[in-house]
């Protein structure tokens, strides 16, 4: 029963096979009551009501769940709304129906995450557009110093970041790097928290870049995961005093140029990663930066720089960084040794898929006297595009 | 570039957990160390876990923002991470974010056992 439920020819082979026994059970019932012939009249209506049996019992079964099928078909491929359809048989039809609701099922999966992804993706737009707008677009001229600043997010949403800071009174600069672990969403996210904090704590008069960081970290860490935190660096130009004071919280080391040996002094930020701990009071320390020569240059950056491989696996690493800086630390404006940094970076890394955020800042100390200069600062964010990809690494998106 | 790391684990005295860890580990081999902790960490009778890295090349700041991870959610049940057999470069980069100064170390993770109790 099973290849007749089953199978369209099965069906058909049924059917024949129920008409041939009616026939011959009608001969058999006729030649018992003693009817030798019948007219060809109502064999030959015997022979029409059998066949329209079989077509009806067809029809029923296959012709108009095909029809049905059809139908719906029709109106997926031509857009119009169609509905998924109950399988009344097991048949081909009966396949062809479920195979038809599965298909239909899936595309209104695809199409929801299709229509999720965009607006996912229209989302990330937003919010990396969000962060852009907070990273600095321009930055105070400070009379003396040559600044270029730029980062880059290995994706949308970056964890990098940086800012120039003028205090209340104007007496001081204050500018800092950070780098939040990973990339990504949650990375950004904090690092707009510690943005916002930053901001809000120099405009408020905090004057010194301990108490910034001190004051962050404790504001900061009961409002994170103990997975994420920042790395960050902060830097205070005392106007009056021609000085830079320094405050680590577990960052990279500041790489200063001293022009006079040609020689680079990696100075160790110190401290501990905001959010790791929620009061760094005893261990965050602000230090002063052996002062400034006209033309020596201090270099902030990130370990998106550092970390950097190579084709063959190899970091780029701090001894590089240093080395390149010890070459180029000689040029006179904060963007040849920027350009020059990069450029060996760039021969290092070649075609660099990043996979962190990378952020460097030049500074350049061109002395009291010196005019201010416009602080040059770029921000971008890695294109996930394959064309991108085979091209040598650069700042640009 | 794949990173080439191993990992195992294995309990001591029955409230130590040992993980040794080798080669270099960046977020593409964190989920294995996550998977490999895992079991230890939900085992409350575990009142330390030793991360044995005398074999660890390089971490990168998302295995350092799960050893901070690590640390915190021990610390809230009166557990204890502990490292041991740092190398240069490990202690370079977990002195630069500082986490040297909050998490205890020792030379081999024999020492380690030995001098904490658990």
């Amino acid at each position: 029963m099973k290849f007749i439920r089953q199978s369209i020819i099965g069906k058909a082979l049924f059917l024949f096979a129920v008409l041939m026994a009616i026939a011959f059970g009608l001969g058999i019932a006729l030649n018992r009551g003693g009817v030798d012939a019948i007219p060809t009249n109502f064999f030959l209506l015997a022979v029409v009501s059998g066949l329209a049996l079989i077509f009806i019992l067809f029809a029923a079964d296959i012709v108009a769940p095909l029809k049905r099928l059809t139908r719906q078909v029709q109106n997926l491929l031509t857009g119009k709304s169609y509905r998924r359809i109950d399988p009344t048989t097991i048949d081909e039809v009966g396949v062809l129906t479920h195979f038809f609701n599965e298909i239909t099922r899936d595309l209104e999966k695809i199409s929801y995450d299709l229509r999720e992804r965009r607006r996912m993706s229209s989302e990330l737009d937003i919010a990396s557009q969000i962060q852009q707008d907070v990273l600095p677009k321009e930055a105070p001229a400070t009379p003396g110093l040559d600044i270029v600043a730029k980062t880059r997010a290995a994706a949308e949403i970056g964890g990098d970041t940086f800012d120039f800071l003028l205090s209340p009174d104007g007496s001081q600069l204050f500018i800092y790097v950070g780098d939040v672990t990973g990339h990504g969403v949650p990375s950004g996210l904090i690092m707009m928290m510690v943005d916002t904090l930053v901001t809000t704590l120099v405009a408020q008069g905090v004057a010194n870049g301990r108490d910034i960081i001190v004051k962050t970290n404790a504001l900061l860490t009961p409002r994170i995961s103990s997975r994420l935190f920042m790395t960050t660096v902060m830097l205070r130009w005392v106007k009056s005093e021609q000085k830079f004071y320094y405050t680590g919280a577990g960052h990279e080391h500041i790489l200063v140029y001293r022009k006079a040996t040609e020689t680079v002094e990696p100075i160790k930020s110190g401290g501990i990663a905001l959010g790791m701990i929620p009061d760094v009071s005893k261990i965050a320390m602000e230090k002063e930066i052996p002062p400034l020569a006209v033309g020596d240059c201090v270099v902030l950056y990130s370990d998106g720089i550092t970390e950097a491989k190579n084709q063959t696996g190899e970091m780029h690493g701090l001894q590089r960084l240093a080395d390149s800086l010890k070459k180029h630390g000689y040029r006179p404006t904060a963007e040849g040794i920027f350009d020059s940094l990069t450029k060996e970076f760039q021969g290092f890394v070649e075609e660099y898929v990043q996979i962190d955020d990378i952020t460097m800042i030049v500074i350049k100390y061109l002395g009291p006297d010196a005019a201010p200069s416009k602080v040059k600062l770029a921000v971008s964010s890695e294109e996930a595009s394959a064309e991108h990809k085979s091209k040598v690494w650069d700042w640009t998106s | 570039m794949v990173s080439t790391y191993s990992l195992s684990t294995e309990i001591i005295r029955t409230s130590f957990g040992l993980i040794h860890a080798g080669g270099e580990i960046d977020q593409t081999g964190l989920p294995d160390l996550e998977n490999a902790v895992k079991p230890l960490l939900g085992n409350p009778a575990l009142k330390i876990l030793v991360l044995d890295c005398a074999a660890l090349t390089f971490i990168n700041s998302k295995v350092v923002g799960y050893l901070v991870y690590l640390h915190t959610t021990l610390a809230k049940s009166g557990r204890k991470l502990i490292l041991a057999g740092l190398n240069e470069t490990l202690t370079d980069i977990l002195s630069l974010v500082g986490l040297i100064t909050i998490l205890p170390h020792y030379e081999t993770w024999e020492q380690a056992v030995e001098n904490s109790k658990s």
